[in-house]
């Protein structure tokens, strides 16, 4: 099913969508220069709602009506998806851990990988690397339960940079892509650090301190303060986890193996 | 009066520790963590020369005062 809410803007019907992710629903007023049939492709995940019973495994967790996703600059679909993410952290600040990160996940048993990086620093392209063996949970924002630690997924379209100087970028959605699709409830098996090098010619894995985690998780967060004794939080994540890896490679392909271990293992 | 500043979460371990405020986080060594937990109320300065003298010996003539000023520089002290 998908939900296509409307306004009417004088004599035009103006499609509002309703995204679902990051377990909350955020509604985006496509008065800009989209095309509904552009953005349902992109968002094809986010719009779909499970059937009770069908069988079908879900990427996105239906909520209640949300906030409206208010959509500037020049409207294009970056725009869009910047304004989306933006207001569905919004929507989950406070209840959420939010990581700046991709994530994957073994499409049977739900365990998760998620690696945090800045943006432009390879998550996207490990993404589409490993999502066509594992399940797509996200491109660019983890959303964790805190103590369970189950992924609220936010199967976005992919943003990857255009070869006309970077921007804006172009997005693709999931199923143009061919990613797997998720496990129904993912939790967060294993978390990383990415740090690409290009040119490197093998990668290096190494974990990291507790201190040293944290630090380096802090700045790859969104509304950290607004949880509850966050550093405590991160730290029992750390714990529950044995630890948080560093990934220091030059290309994607260079971590997969360690990734299937990984995800085989837990 | 010596006093926390904004500090969102304070995370300690084996002696050290992890400072978060809605800015930065910072990780401090020994001394400053002790400083900081021993400021859970208002104290003076003499208060807390005294508090460290106890627990980590005479400190050299200024470095209490230098500690101060570095943790009030970072916010997470204040006067």
């Amino acid at each position: 099913m998908i939900l296509l809410n409307s306004r009417e803007v004088g004599d035009t019907l103006v499609c509002m969508p309703v995204i679902h992710a990051l377990g909350a629903s955020v509604h985006v007023d496509l008065a800009a220069e989209i095309e509904v049939g552009v953005f349902t492709t992109a968002w094809s995940r986010c719009l779909q709602v499970s059937q009770a019973g069908d069988g079908n495994p879900v990427d996105a967790d239906p909520g209640g009506a949300g906030g409206l996703a208010t959509i500037q600059g020049d409207g294009s679909m970056t725009q869009v998806t910047q304004a989306i993410t933006r207001q569905l952290i919004a929507e989950r600040r406070g209840e959420l851990l939010m990581l700046h990160a991709g994530a994957v996940c073994h499409p049977d048993t739900g365990s998760s990988i998620a690696y945090a990086a800045p943006g432009g620093t390879g998550k996207t392209t490990l993404t589409r690397v490993l999502g066509r063996r594992y399940g797509y949970l996200t491109d660019e924002t983890v959303g964790i339960e805190p103590r369970t630690w189950e992924i609220k997924p936010y199967p976005k379209p992919l943003s990857t940079r255009t070869a006309q100087g970077g921007y804006p970028k172009s997005e693709l959605g999931p199923d143009e892509l061919g990613l797997v699709r998720a496990h129904p409830h993912p939790r967060l098996t294993t978390l990383a650090i990415l740090r690409r090098t290009p040119g490197r010619d093998c990668a290096r894995i190494s974990r990291f301190d507790l201190f040293d985690a944290i630090t380096a998780l802090v700045p790859e967060t969104s509304s950290l303060p607004a949880m509850d004794r966050p550093l405590h939080l991160l730290a029992d994540l750390h714990d529950e986890l044995d630890g948080v890896w560093l990934l220091e490679f030059g290309e994607a392909e260079q971590l997969t193996d360690w990734i299937d271990d990984q995800l085989a293992a837990s | 009066m010596i006093e926390r500043g904004e500090i969102v979460d304070l995370l300690v371990r084996e002696g050290e520790c992890l400072v978060l405020t809605v800015r930065q986080c910072l990780r401090l060594t020994e001394v400053p963590t002790e400083l900081l937990a021993f400021i859970d109320e208002p104290r003076t300065l003499e208060q807390i020369k005294a508090h460290l003298d106890e627990r980590f010996g005479p400190a050299p003539e200024g470095r209490v005062e230098e500690i101060v000023d570095d943790l009030i520089s970072h916010g997470l002290i204040r006067t």
